[in-house]
């Protein structure tokens, strides 16, 4: 059913009249049976209504699951397969009825007796075969997994192939429900050889490598594949477990199911939790098994010593209860081994975290993230800055998520927590050791990330303060040298008209022109003093604290030491870092020139809404008649021009402060 | 007849030269000059002059707003605007066909 010229809403409804076939040939059944033909002479079989029950349930469950399957998936031929082993199983039940019913009719009167019981005789044996020879190797894609596989399939298909050549030639099976049934030829002795060896051998090469390599495939896979292939192993597993036990009914069941497992496993794998299923039945069955068996058997052997009341069972729950839970740890490892598998594939893994980074996406962290939950198939992972700020969060918070720096070039920049996998207690050995060596990968996207941001937010501040600049400077020009040069230029023309007619007043003029050429000059240095310090656009508040700290000879062998304790104080108004530096570069000065100070120190942090700068050392000190003059002034003026205030007071034993308080916000 | 004029500018020396090169002008006679915009029009309404000489930015009450409010009460005074941006001439582009002249500062007269 590969061919495209087929459309898939044919086969959708192909698959479906099939189902309904299947289901019509069992029901037809009991009218083939009616009227006393099981009690005619000849007659083998034996039939009952439990046994059109279990019939109708196994047929309608391997038609059902093989018509829905192929609805939801009409290019996969697991669907195909199972729609044809319930129908031909349906064939082969309705046929061998009919059959029986038409051979032993008195007058012989209904067509196609032989043929029909010819047809039953061996139409059984592909439907069950393809089940165990061929549908491995196909699950769940429908397509062979390898080169192994699709040879694996061929040698099922020839086999099975084969073994319908013989049955459906030989003359055994065709007697099994009416007694004395022959074919009407006979085929040679050697026939069954020259077909029946390599039938078997096919057949069973095929089975047994089926059986061995989906385990094996199982156990090399990782998600999802691997719960895929835990849905058809289990339900293989009960089969075997239940094909021995003495209820019919039971193994039924079990065989019922298998096609819906499998239609479970090729579709709805992690919905259903494969994986937690199989982890309770694995742990709890072989756990009450065995509670049983200590119990009873240490209950009989203590009965016997101490005959008398309960004692016995109390000593024996005892013996349960020292025994069990180291037993129920190690089995439960044993399991998660066996379900979870802890062969990831890592190279799979930085596949995944490496596609999240391709991938253009507002947030890289998230993204990453979201790559390594997948990785550790986890609920929950969340990044937090050093702050404790969650900058990117996945799933509920979990209380049983490790937690894992994130270290980058001997840095740390933030932590990585990640939850245990879906249905798992706590993060596993295996999970956790993934789960560090993705983490510096991501430390560095968090770097960069910071990076980014903090260049833009520098960017910003550089920009703020460059406009804030040149409209001061515009307003200097404007208001003072611009008129001011006008003015001289207007004086000395005046002034050369009038040196001919008025010489006195050509002096006057010209005196005052020079007198406003000297306020000039006092304004332009002033301009040039108001500017801003390019170091604070290179380097930032604290780097301009420590170049003029350094320039001032602070810090260097033989002259006070120096330290600076400059907390990272975000987006900083420009007139507040300028002022801030302006007081700052002036306390130094002093302190450099005359508290003849061991140590000077530097405190700049961020109180409530404002900036606090701290100039402190311990020099001479300033005398109470000193707070003035040596530029305080100047200080404490910018520090009031901003809404803020400056406090000068001397240290014990020796020493003086300049304590300055800026707000962040103009006021 | 000379041509009564005053002066309004906040800058002294700007004032100062100009008073003194109108000065040089036996047609011009600087009757009085003002530092902002209220002196002007206080000075106006003492003097009488014929022709007012004014900057744009003054305090407490700037060339533009001056200027409308003399013009309104005497249409038949001259006034010349100073400005030293081009960018103020938009704002000056509502008062031009009023008033008499508008001369950029430090450039031309």
């Amino acid at each position: 059913m590969d061919s495209r010229l087929v459309s898939d809403r044919a086969r959708v409804n192909t698959g479906w009249v099939l189902a309904v076939i299947a289901m019509l040939l069992v029901a037809a059944i009991p009218f083939s049976y009616a009227g006393g033909v099981l009690d005619r002479p000849g007659v083998v079989t034996e039939f009952g209504t439990g046994d059109l029950i279990q019939i109708a349930f196994v047929v309608a469950a391997f038609v059902a699951s093989g018509a829905w399957l192929i609805h939801v998936r009409p290019r996969n031929v697991i669907g195909w397969i199972l729609l044809a082993s319930g129908l031909l199983q349906g064939v082969q039940t309705s046929a061998e009825a009919y059959a029986t019913r038409a051979l032993t009719e008195p007058d012989q009167s209904l067509p196609l007796a032989l043929p029909a019981m010819w047809l039953a005789s061996w139409v059984w044996m592909p439907s069950l075969l393809v089940l165990v020879a061929v549908l491995p190797g196909l699950y769940p894609t429908g397509r062979p997994p390898s080169r192994f596989w699709a040879w694996q399939v061929r040698a099922g298909l020839v086999g099975i192939a084969l073994v319908v050549l013989l049955a459906a030639t030989e003359q055994g099976g065709v007697d099994d429900a009416v007694a004395g049934v022959r074919l009407p030829w006979d085929m040679p002795a050697w026939w069954p050889w020259l077909v029946g060896v390599p039938a078997a051998l096919l057949v069973a090469a095929a089975i047994g490598t089926a059986l061995v390599g989906t385990v094996v495939r199982a156990i090399r896979a990782t998600a999802p594949e691997r719960q895929q292939l835990l849905w058809l192993i289990a339900a293989a597993g009960a089969m075997v477990l239940t094909v021995f036990l003495p209820w019919r009914g039971v193994f039924l069941v079990a065989f019922g199911l298998l096609p819906v497992a499998v239609v479970v496993g090729v579709v709805r794998y992690r919905l259903l939790g494969i994986e937690v299923a199989l982890r309770r039945t694995l742990l709890y069955a072989p756990l009450t098994l065995m509670v049983a068996l200590i119990v009873g058997a240490s209950t009989t052997l203590f009965a016997r010593l101490i005959p008398a009341g309960l004692i016995p069972l109390l000593i024996g729950s005892a013996v349960v209860a020292v025994i069990v839970f180291p037993v129920a740890g190690r089995l439960r490892k044993l399991v998660d081994r066996l379900v979870l598998g802890e062969a990831a594939d890592a190279l799979a893994a930085v596949d995944r975290v490496g596609a999240g980074l391709e991938t253009v996406t507002d947030d890289p962290v998230q993204s990453m993230l979201e790559a390594v939950a997948r990785t550790v198939d986890a609920e929950y992972a969340a990044v937090q800055d050093l702050g404790g700020e969650k900058i990117a969060e996945i799933g509920e918070p979990s209380r049983r998520a490790i937690e894992v720096p994130l270290l980058h070039g001997g840095a740390s920049f933030g932590t990585l927590t990640v939850g245990p996998r879906r249905g798992e207690p706590q993060v596993t050995g295996p999970d956790a050791r993934m789960i560090s060596a993705l983490a510096p990968h991501l430390a560095v996207v968090v770097r960069s990330k910071r990076l980014t941001e903090e260049l833009a937010r520098e960017r910003e501040r550089v920009a703020t303060a460059t406009m804030a600049e040149r409209d001061r400077l515009r307003r200097d020009l404007h208001d003072g040298l611009g008129p001011s040069l006008s003015g001289i230029a207007l004086g000395l023309e005046a002034a050369s008209k009038a040196l001919a007619t008025d010489p006195v007043a050509a002096s006057d003029i010209l005196r005052h022109a020079r007198d406003e050429a000297d306020r000039a000059v006092v304004e332009v240095r002033r301009v040039i003093d108001g500017l801003r310090p390019t170091a604070l656009d290179l380097r930032g508040l604290p780097g301009a604290i420590e170049d003029t700290a350094a320039a001032l000879g602070l810090g260097r062998t033989g002259g006070p030491s120096f330290e600076l304790d400059a907390m990272p104080v975000r987006s900083l108004p420009p007139e507040v870092e300028e002022a801030a530096f302006r007081i700052v570069s002036e306390s130094l000065t002093n302190v450099v020139r005359h508290a003849a100070a061991d140590h000077c120190t530097v405190v700049v942090d961020q109180v409530d809404h404002c900036l606090r700068l701290a100039v402190q050392d311990d020099g001479a000190g300033i005398s109470a008649g000193r707070t003035r003059g040596h530029g305080l002034d100047s200080m404490r003026q910018r520090a009031t021009d901003l809404g803020g205030y400056l406090n000068i007071e001397p240290l014990q034993p020796r020493g003086t402060s300049v304590t300055a308080v800026l707000p962040l916000e103009t006021p | 007849m000379t041509v009564r004029v005053i002066i309004a500018d906040d800058h002294p020396m700007f004032r100062y030269g100009l008073s003194a090169v109108l000065t040089q002008s036996t047609a011009v006679d600087v009757v009085a000059a003002a530092a902002t915009g209220k002196e002007l029009l206080a000075a106006v309404a003492e003097h009488r002059p014929d022709v007012v000489i004014t900057d744009i930015s003054m305090p407490d009450l700037d060339g533009v707003v001056a200027t409308r409010q003399l013009l309104a009460e005497q249409p038949e005074l001259g006034v010349l605007v100073l400005t030293m941006h081009e960018d103020d001439e938009h704002v000056l582009a509502a008062l031009r066909g009023r008033s008499a002249g508008l001369s950029r500062q430090g450039r031309g007269r």
